[in-house]
């Protein structure tokens, strides 16, 4: 009988046992190989993705989620009375762990988990703007620099994008409030324009940390010998930049830095948010920097104090595990 | 030469970037409501040329003045008997019939009279309002005197002498509060500046402290643990590791002074990813470094590695830092808000709010020059330690 010869399974001299028990012995061996690969899994790929996951399910739960709406846990002491939509099940003062409320409630009683999945609000939109526009403008000066070098168009936008780097980027956000959102007739009010001008301000100032990246890359793969075959087949500098070497090689560049500012958003919006409510975000808006104040004089370890801090570090640290993951995995034996 | 030429390249860019970076505040700040170049200050009307001076009939319509200020008939109250009544100042004269000199005449004594009834002034002529016309795009528009505005400066004559004049005779102009502003910002510079380069020195010497640790470790497996943790920690933002040091007891004291801009420096340097940025850093340089052919001979040779890759940390360390001083220059608006400080971050936080733009684009500008000048110093330091450069630059 030949080695390659098909054998009947019944003929087999291995022993035979009952199908469950088969089945329990493959799933125990895949077991083993899955924790065993787990070693060499990227495991801040594992927590990014997670905290991102998180963040989209927390950000479509908003939706649906309207605090003022929900039942208020005050104390008739701190509060003069209850509010909210609903009766009032407990009694008991603010920022402090309530029977049946997960995480207790925050500074007006609402409860604390609702409330930090509501302040997702605060930061997701206005951070995909941001990103968008330093990924627009990042993208295409980047790109135009690094592909048209040695003339005075790279030296320009070099110039300029030195220029806005010199700002540190909260400043910049400091100096749009000042300029624009200070003047209106109620500033504490305008939470659109506040955020906007927000995402826009820090967009514009990550415009030349992406530029740089991009630049170097571009520069990188005009060496590389399938540029080189495309010139020579006659291709556009446009196709050539825009299909070869934008969309094809430099995707996870963009997708690092879209974390990274993502990220970068999330810690600029809470901090601002947790000065006051004429930096940052309104008082009438959650955010989690406005919750870890609004319950400053809480107990240091207390769920009121603990959870907004935590969403805050852990965001920040997967998207930041996220970049890096993104980065290292898919830049490599791309350059 | 060619160094002093190198030299002379680097001092024009730091210069011309802090000049761009100064005018696009400039015009950032021109495009907003608070724009200086908006009328704001009363118009005077004497000297003013009918046809040729330019009026503002509110803060941003401006035209040019097609009429003097005229003022209409002036009012004063006559009292007869128990009845007052009001009537034009020209309408009331003395009993002999003479116009009434209203500098002396005295109210409720002199007798006066309107027609055949007399009485006597209850209050002097009023003052009625003064109107000026003003041609705006075409159009006639007719304005109180006192409700005119004079034009602001011109875009160019505010860049170029209010600003930047006032930082060469050093009087930009006063501040919110009254103060001189470059007398505010140097103030809070004082605070601010030894905080932030406070706080980049700690980082560096406790990254470095950190990279020596994890490459002494002779458990290469706890490394990423370690390395991990360490990033995890910095990960906090400034505001929440502040936020926990105020709540274990490290509070401002105004009996001991150094307590709040220390605790600024730790938080600092710890928060805001910026240790664990500048451990990665400094750890591919030391691992690029222990990788060439010098260290390991000097390795084999018994000598010091660490001696010897020294010198070459110098460079990039300086690059590293230059890189993360911007950075520390924002974060420290939160770090001295937390802690009560006088630097220019809470300042730049009460010039947004007040609104005050001549004291945000002064601190910003500032900020820019410190910057600015890091990264001067250490392309200076490249130019000097770097033989490279030098050759570079000799060969053309």
């Amino acid at each position: 009988m030949s080695d390659f010869e098909f054998k009947d399974p019944s003929e087999s001299e291995e022993p035979q046992g009952s199908f469950v028990s088969r089945i329990g012995k493959g799933a125990v061996k895949d077991l083993i190989t899955t924790v065993l690969r787990w070693r060499h899994a990227d495991y801040r790929l594992l927590i990014g993705s997670s905290v991102l996951f998180v963040l989209v399910v927390f950000r479509i739960a908003a939706i649906f989620i309207d605090v003022d709406q929900l039942e208020s846990y005050l104390d008739s002491d701190d509060s003069g009375g209850f509010r909210g939509g609903g009766a009032a099940k407990h009694v008991t003062k603010y920022c402090r762990a309530v029977p049946g409320l997960l995480l207790g409630n925050d500074r007006n009683g609402y409860s604390l988990a609702m409330t930090i999945v509501e302040a997702v609000e605060a930061f997701f939109e206005p951070a995909m703007l941001s990103c968008a526009i330093a990924i627009l403008a990042g993208t295409l000066l980047g790109a135009v620099a690094g592909y048209f070098r040695g003339g005075l168009l790279e030296s320009g936008i070099k110039l300029s994008l030195t220029v806005v780097a010199a700002y540190p980027r909260l400043i910049l956000v400091i100096v749009a409030m000042g300029f624009f959102v200070a003047y209106m007739h109620d500033p504490g009010g305008a939470i659109r324009l506040r955020l906007t001008m927000m995402s826009t301000m820090l967009g514009v100032a990550y415009v030349p940390v992406l530029a740089l990246a991009i630049y170097q890359k571009v520069g990188q793969f005009q060496r590389e010998q399938f540029i080189e075959a495309a010139r020579a087949h006659g291709l556009s500098d446009k196709r050539i930049l825009l299909y070869h070497i934008l969309l094809a090689n430099c995707a996870p560049v963009i997708a690092r830095h879209f974390f990274y500012l993502f990220g970068y958003f999330i810690l600029v919006e809470t901090s601002l948010s947790y000065l006051g409510p004429q930096y940052g975000v309104p008082g009438s808006m959650p955010s989690w920097g406005n919750l870890l104040a609004g319950c400053s004089k809480g107990d240091l370890f207390s769920p009121a104090v603990l959870a907004p801090a935590m969403a805050a570090i852990t965001s920040i640290l997967g998207l930041t595990f996220l970049g890096d993951a993104i980065g290292e995995r898919f830049e490599k034996g791309r350059t | 030469m060619k160094t002093a030429w190198l030299v002379g390249q680097k001092v024009g860019h730091f210069l011309a970037v802090l000049f761009l970076s100064s005018l696009v505040l400039a015009g950032l700040l021109w495009f907003s409501p608070g724009s200086p170049g908006k009328a704001r200050d009363p118009m005077n009307f004497e000297g003013a040329v009918v046809d040729t001076t330019r009026v503002c009939i509110t803060r941003t319509d401006c035209g040019v003045l097609r009429s003097v200020p005229t003022t209409p008939p002036k009012s004063v109250d006559v009292l007869f008997g128990d009845d007052l009544r009001t009537f034009p100042a020209t309408d009331v004269v003395t009993q002999g019939g003479a116009a009434i000199d209203y500098d002396t005449v005295k109210l409720r004594q002199d007798a006066v009279c309107v027609g055949d009834e007399c009485g006597v002034l209850t209050t002097y002529p009023a003052a009625g309002p003064r109107t000026v016309t003003v041609e705006v795009d075409g159009v006639l528009e007719e304005a109180r005197a006192m409700d005119a505005l004079a034009p602001g400066p011109g875009f160019l004559a505010w860049f170029g002498g209010v600003f930047w004049g006032g930082v060469f005779t050093w009087d930009i102009g006063p501040a919110y509060n009254g103060e001189p502003v470059l007398g505010l910002v140097m103030e809070g510079a004082k605070f601010t500046l030894p905080i932030v380069f406070g706080a980049l020195l700690l980082a560096v010497v406790v990254g470095l402290l950190q990279v020596a640790f994890l490459t002494w470790l002779p458990f290469p497996s706890m490394r990423g643990v370690l390395r991990t943790a360490m990033l995890g920690l910095s990960t906090a933002p400034v505001f929440i590791i502040g936020y926990f040091m105020t709540k274990a007891g490290i509070l401002p004291n105004p009996d001991v002074w150094w307590i709040a801009p220390l605790a600024c420096i730790a938080i600092l340097s710890l928060g805001d990813s910026n240790l664990g940025e500048l451990l990665l850093q400094m750890e591919g340089e030391v691992r690029r470094l222990r990788s060439r052919d010098y260290i390991h001979a000097a390795g084999l040779r018994g000598a010091s590695a660490f001696k010897h890759m020294l010198p070459g940390l110098v460079l990039p360390l300086s690059s590293i830092g230059a890189a993360k001083i911007a950075f520390l220059l924002g974060s420290v608006v939160i770090a001295e808000v937390i802690y009560s400080v006088p630097g220019l971050g809470e300042l730049s936080l009460k010039a947004a709010v007040k609104p005050d733009p001549l004291l945000l684009v002064t601190i910003t500008v500032f900020i820019t020059a410190v910057v600015g000048l890091v990264a001067l110093v250490r392309d200076l330091l490249e130019i000097a330690i770097d033989p490279r450069v030098r050759k570079a630059q000799e060969g053309g």
